[in-house]
């Protein structure tokens, strides 16, 4: 098949990407079969989960997720986390913190306008405790994605 | 951290160097020490390794002007335009950036060239990570090196140096550049100029199409039967055709070679074929049918097999190939050699393979301490804990 770029425009700011982004299948009219597709003039690249969900591709790493104690939070057992190292966690955020060696997920809270770290144990009231030194956090959630099949 | 075949010690902890605990030791050496000292001990994991390695060098592209991804774990960035000033500042943010997105320590030298920042990387790792070898402490510093020390200076260059009464660094920078090249060529010429701040490294940006291509591997245990080393040649061969091409070439003759002794004895005998093709060739198929005669005419009974490996020689562009005028399926071979690599390309390594590589694979590596694909695999994802 012959794909033809030429109606893209030279003021299309993604044709360069639009050229390596070919595995897949592309609203595009084969040059030699009848009329020009009316769409042409209008063609803008398929939508993308990563563009979406990953800012840093180099910094971004995925977790699953163990325990339901934070479902009231709207993160169930077993999905999947999208963690961005690059990111500063705020007040707010949620974060990846190495506890005895275990890495936990925690909120970032504020108390009495200190910056506090907020644990969600099972059956029981959330835990405040002082926060920790940055080092010590592994980096700030930035999606959750579940699979609902 | 072990090698191959969980042979010998390959990476190693400061804790564990203390121990005495020397590079290239055999683990079976250091058995009872990692009972005694609880050590952690891992299989290679090249999986995560690479993946890390890709992360640290898409980070340093994102942060400096122009990256020569020199190895696994070296890169050089040229700083040219940047003020001196501003180096040191520069190097700590290199730092902590690829620490932060990463979690990888790393160390950073700058000089004014490969070879001057190679030494101040070295001085780097003694201290903080960081070195800037600005060209007042050059001669100091170099006087503090040994030539031995120094990159792409080997043991037979060394021991010729000092029976020059050139010893350090700072001794071999002051020498007679065409001197040197005299008595020992461009290349230690070359080594003499960078130490003088002459830049005599190019930056390569692209990596050249390699000439050849090796594929090889020791086996997890003996291997007996014509079967399973036919097994293993297949997955060598699918391997390295499958590097081949990636870099757009095709291979006119390859080499197959094992490594073994008769049973009952020790010892290692090698054996190898050479294997001309009519054609240039790049589809597994094809490369497989002759990989097997060859194997045919090397291998023996009663006999017992360590090693096999495969080198592809001759490789010439895809596009410079004559074609041969009776080779009708040719467009038809390599779309399906696309679609094969494409299809491991978007699924995992081996995902589609031909059946000749067999499926239990019991030559294959040992591998029994691997630690997971963490970031290569949805199965091996690590876990966040909620409570």
């Amino acid at each position: 098949m012959v794909y033809h770029f030429a109606s893209l425009g030279e003021d299309h700011k993604d044709a360069a990407q639009f050229k390596v982004n070919m595995d897949t299948p592309l609203l595009v009219s084969c040059i030699s079969t009848g009329f020009a597709s009316p769409a042409d003039d209008y063609i803008e690249n398929p939508l993308d989960l990563n563009r979406y969900l990953v800012a840093n591709p180099s910094a971004t790493f995925y977790f699953k997720v163990s325990g339901s104690s934070m479902a009231e939070l709207g993160i169930l057992e077993n999905d999947l986390l999208v963690v961005d190292r690059s990111l500063n966690p705020v007040t707010g955020s949620l974060i990846l913190i190495v506890i005895n060696g275990e890495i936990c997920l925690r909120k970032l809270g504020l108390s009495n306008s200190q910056p506090v770290l907020q644990a969600f144990p099972k059956n029981q009231p959330p835990i405040i405790s002082a926060m920790p030194d940055p080092a010590e956090i592994w980096g700030v959630l930035s999606s959750i994605i579940r699979k609902v099949l | 951290m072990l090698s191959n075949n969980d042979g010998c010690v390959i990476a190693r902890s400061n804790e564990v160097k203390k121990l005495g605990i020397t590079m290239a030791q055999p683990y079976f050496q250091i058995k009872d020490l990692v009972k005694q000292f609880k050590i952690q001990v891992f299989s290679s994991n090249y999986a995560l390794y690479g993946d890390m390695s890709k992360r640290i060098m898409q980070s340093l592209s994102v942060l400096a002007p122009k990256l020569e991804n020199y190895s696994i774990d070296e890169a050089f960035l040229d700083l040219h335009g940047f003020k001196i000033d501003d180096l040191y500042a520069y190097a700590h943010t290199l730092k902590k950036t690829i620490k932060q997105w990463t979690g990888i320590p790393t160390s950073v030298g700058i000089g004014a060239t490969k070879t001057l920042a190679k030494v101040a990387n070295a001085m780097g790792k003694k201290g903080d990570g960081l070195c800037v070898l600005i060209p007042e402490i050059v001669p100091f510093i170099l006087s503090q090196i040994l030539v031995g020390e120094l990159w792409g200076i080997g043991r037979r260059w060394a021991a010729q140096l000092n029976a020059l009464n050139i010893y350090n660094a700072e001794e071999l920078r002051q020498q007679n550049i065409s001197a040197i090249k005299k008595k020992f060529g461009v290349v230690l010429a070359r080594t003499v100029a960078e130490l003088n701040g002459q830049s005599c490294r190019a930056f390569s940006l692209e990596v050249e199409d390699k000439k050849q291509i090796i594929s090889s591997r020791s086996f997890g245990k003996s291997v007996e039967s014509f079967l399973e080393l036919r097994q293993s040649l297949a997955y060598h061969i699918s391997r390295a055709a499958e590097k081949m091409r990636a870099q757009g070439s095709v291979t006119t003759a390859f080499q197959v070679w094992v490594y073994g002794c008769q049973k009952g004895t020790e010892g290692r005998t090698a054996e190898s074929e050479l294997v001309k093709l009519p054609i240039p060739m790049q589809h597994t198929a094809q490369l497989l049918a002759y990989g097997e005669a060859a194997l045919k005419k090397i291998f023996r009974n009663n006999w017992r097999y360590k090693k096999l490996g495969v080198v592809f020689l001759d490789m010439v562009p895809n596009f410079e190939s004559q074609l041969d005028f009776f080779d009708q399926d040719s467009d038809r071979s390599s779309l399906l050699m696309k679609s094969l690599d494409g299809i491991n390309q978007r699924y995992g390594k081996g995902s589609l393979r031909f059946a000749a590589e067999g499926f239990d694979k019991p030559w294959s590596m040992k591998r029994d301490r691997s630690s997971p694909a963490y970031t290569t695999q949805w199965t091996d994802l690590p876990r966040a804990f909620t409570s």
